[in-house]
């Protein structure tokens, strides 16, 4: 018998689409995918780009994630926000950072943001639309630092400063009010956490806490739960149950080694 | 120029949007819940309100629960002008029932007010989950649980409203405590009972979005009915 | 003595008249009943001393009747009558209602019912007039009951107590639906009153449900949380309550006896009694287990009628 490997070829399955169309036609209707209802930003200050995300991911109106981590890596010097449908956006960000990976190992040359962008719009547009996933995308390579939004259809933003997400709104209102040209880092990240907690505070998709990505030449750093705005409320009381409150209704034991003969075991 | 002329375009009502466009409910969300003990009756909300699905909160502080002139309090969650125009109706009733019969409705009779109230709405339902708590004629704590149009039943411990199925089964083990043996445990005092409503609301405003802001709890004891506020989660 | 207008009451009356214990009933046209009291002296010379006569007079009907009355009531009651007795709802310029007035005269027509209140419920009692021996005297029906806390005793036109009692009815089990509690004894009988006025022309938008005054007056007892009550509703749609009352054809003599006998510490056993006791004195007929109904509203067991064999035992107590 000849064994055979099935590699899989990549891509999409859409063995069950028609099946499901029918079914969503007579009422069953799919399951609802986890969605970021994020508050995500960037912003370029004088020697780099800052980007901030909230960690809450929900599913309706529930809380799904209380701390999820939506600042996905592209390459060291790359990093991409993600809002929108969760698994969309880790899954494209994975695939385009091992393009990426790839592409330097060819090469032997520092990722370029816009390699990055392309690769995105390229691959959401081949989707139109039906990828959920809305990024924006932030770096520093050797034409400087860029900052980039991408919609799920694939369209793309060139601003010094962005937001993305269901707090968007929120957060762009902190921008647009405080925002300067050639800020420092310290400020810029300050600016950041602001919109961000904007997002928290006032969308009720966004939550939790604040991560930050700092992105400078030969430098990344990536800052998981650099704010928590609002602290764990404590429990007025302790809801353990006591050992033995599970009532035993019976109780049997039964040997399943007999000794019979010798000593035991030497244990010591 | 003709196109200068004024051109009469017909017009029918027809092309305004239809009636099966109006969508007449809102849900602002929220939770209420209510335990009962044996003199006394905790009632507690949030005080968030927030805009459909839209992800917006319209205001952090908006009481939906409301103390009546019986001393009964009545929680409600879903759709806020529903709920109001529901306690403007019972407030009225609640009236007119002091004037004919020269007493004040007792909280079981008012259960049944509002579940008719509800029901006489089967095929245009106040969007509006109710809870009612109060003392029954004995004395003893009561809260009383609804659907939207009018089926009611009393129980020890009930949550509704957005993060009612978050609540619940915390109240069941906690309060209802049934085992194979039975019930577990003495009757709650009325400090565990505040604890439990506290860090119910505590943990409901971690995972529903529509929670949170503010709790107020309302102590219904023969006293009276007391209001206390705490601190809820903001995002 | 003058006469505000000509009546023309010059009519052929069949007069029944009853003596006894000098009380004199007369009936004329057989449904109009009156009933006076012969205390004066004046009244005794009335060829009408015989038990029962049955004879033909042709009389003038104000010269019978200023015969009968004391003059004083005879004005009041008929001779400042004027065109102000036909409509239901106008007053007369001394500011009465006829009609209304009326309508509480015919209570003094029907059957005697009395009501006790005790600490342990109420009793409610009636009489029956069994007019003949072929009439089926448990078809007269003179209590009935409301709910199941609540009972009714009536006198006069019983017709219309159908329409109060099953106002009375609706009223409680509505009470029943809406706050599912009983509903209070004042609270039916008020319900019961405001149907009372309800006659007359009709309002703008609103349907006139009858075109004159009940004529009935209703003994309500009920039991509720302010305990056994007894409330008495008469054709003005006034309530009042009582410890006992008595109403009807003998309530004169009867609320006398009440007023002589009750006591706030009587019990339910000896109010059954005294009701019964009450009724044969004001009645014509000898007193037995089916010319009187009695019944009786407690905590414990509501309404509830007796039986011709519980009432029998109450009688052998008298």
């Amino acid at each position: 018998m000849v064994s055979r490997v099935d590699v899989p070829k990549g891509g999409f399955n859409f063995d069950n689409y028609q099946r499901n169309l029918i079914l969503q036609e007579k009422g069953f209707s799919l399951p609802k995918p986890t969605k970021t209802g994020t508050t995500i930003v960037g912003t370029k200050f004088k020697n780099g780009v800052v980007l901030g995300a909230d960690t809450r991911a929900t599913g309706d109106t529930t809380v799904m994630d209380k701390n999820c981590f939506k600042i996905h890596y592209l390459a060291p010097n790359i990093y991409g926000c993600g809002a929108g449908t969760a698994a969309d956006t880790d899954k494209i960000t994975k695939m385009v950072a091992s393009q990426l990976e790839l592409h330097r190992l060819a090469t032997g040359r520092e990722s370029r943001v816009a390699t990055a962008l392309t690769a995105l719009t390229q691959f959401l547009f081949r989707y139109q639309g039906h990828l959920g996933a809305a990024l924006v995308l932030g770096g520093v390579d050797v034409d400087g630092p860029h900052l980039f939004s991408v919609s799920p259809h694939g369209s793309t933003d060139k601003l010094p400063y962005l937001c993305q997400g269901s707090g968007s709104l929120a957060a762009i209102s902190i921008f647009e009010s405080q925002w300067r040209e050639n800020m420092e880092r310290d400020e810029a990240i300050e600016l950041v956490k602001e919109a961000i907690k904007a997002g928290i505070f006032n969308d009720m998709g966004s939550g939790s806490s604040v991560d930050v990505a700092v992105i400078e030449k030969g430098r990344a750093e990536v800052c998981r739960g650099m704010e928590v705005p609002y602290p764990t409320i404590q429990k007025v009381d302790s809801y353990k149950f006591k050992p033995g409150t599970t009532a035993i209704l019976s109780e049997s034991f039964r040997n399943f080694v007999t000794i019979t003969e010798g000593d035991a075991m030497d244990i010591s | 120029m003709d196109s200068f002329l004024p051109v009469q375009v017909s017009w029918t009502p027809q092309t305004a949007a239809s009636g099966s466009d109006f969508y007449p409910y809102t849900n602002n969300a929220g939770t209420v819940a209510g335990i009962s003990g044996g003199d006394f009756c905790v009632m507690a909300a949030d005080t968030r309100q927030s805009f459909g699905v839209g992800y917006l909160i319209n205001t952090r502080y908006q009481p939906k629960m409301f103390k009546l002139s019986n001393g009964s309090v009545l929680g409600t969650s879903g759709f806020y002008a529903d709920g109001l125009t529901l306690i403007k109706r019972i407030n009225q009733r609640l009236e007119w029932y002091k004037h004919a019969h020269d007493k004040e409705m007792s909280t079981p009779a008012l259960a049944q007010l509002l579940s008719i109230t509800l029901y006489s709405k089967r095929f245009f339902p106040y969007y509006a989950r109710v809870l009612l708590g109060g003392l029954d004629l004995e004395g003893h704590g009561v809260v009383y649980g609804y659907d939207s149009i009018g089926s009611y039943e009393p129980c020890l411990a009930r949550a509704t409203g957005s993060g009612g199925s978050l609540i619940q089964p915390f109240l069941d083990n906690q309060i209802y405590r049934k085992t194979p043996l039975g019930i577990l445990q003495a009757p709650h005092t009325l400090d565990q009972v505040k604890a439990v409503m506290r860090d119910s609301f505590t943990s409901a405003t971690e995972r529903d979005i529509q929670t949170g802001d503010y709790l107020e709890l309302f102590i219904i004891t023969a006293q009276g009915v007391d209001v206390e506020k705490y601190d809820l989660r903001k995002d | 003595m003058s006469v505000n207008r000509p009546l023309d009451l010059n009519v052929e009356l069949t007069i029944f008249c009853n003596v006894k214990n000098n009380l004199v009933k007369c009936c004329l046209e057989e449904w109009m009943v009156w009933e006076l009291h012969m205390s004066g002296k004046k009244y005794e010379t009335r060829s009408m001393r015989s038990t029962t006569c049955r004879s033909s007079y042709h009389i003038d009907y104000v010269e019978f009747l200023r015969y009968l009355l004391p003059p004083q009531n005879l004005s009041t009651m008929f001779l400042t009558r004027s065109e102000y007795d036909r409509g239901v709802n106008t007053f007369s310029p001394e500011g009465r209602l006829f009609q209304v007035e009326y309508a509480i005269e015919a209570i003094k027509l029907g059957s005697t019912a009395v009501g006790i209140q005790t600490s342990e419920g109420v009793v409610l009692a009636a009489e029956k007039r069994v007019t003949s021996p072929l009439l089926v005297s448990s078809s007269i029906e003179k209590i009935m009951e409301i709910d199941k806390h609540l009972g009714c005793a009536m006198s006069g036109l019983t017709a219309d107590s159908r329409t109060m009692i099953d106002h009375a009815r609706v009223a409680a089990q509505s009470h029943r639906f809406t706050y599912d509690e009983a509903i209070k004894v004042e609270s039916v009988t008020q319900a019961v009153c405001d149907l009372a006025l309800r006659f007359g022309e009709s309002a703008e938008g609103e349907e006139s449900i009858m075109s004159r005054p009940f004529g009935v007056a209703l003994l309500i007892a009920g039991v509720d949380e302010n305990g056994p009550q007894l409330f008495h509703a008469d054709p003005s749609g006034t309530f009042t309550q009582f410890d006992a009352k008595a109403i009807g054809s003998g309530s004169e003599g009867a609320q006398t006896e009440l007023e002589g006998e009750y006591h706030k510490s009587i019990t339910l056993e000896k109010a059954e009694t005294l009701s019964l006791r009450v009724l044969k004195q004001v009645m014509e007929e000898k007193l037995n287990n089916t010319n009187v109904e009695l019944a009786s509203v407690t905590p414990d067991r509501g309404y509830r009628i007796y039986s011709e064999d519980e009432l029998q035992s109450v009688i052998d107590r008298l």
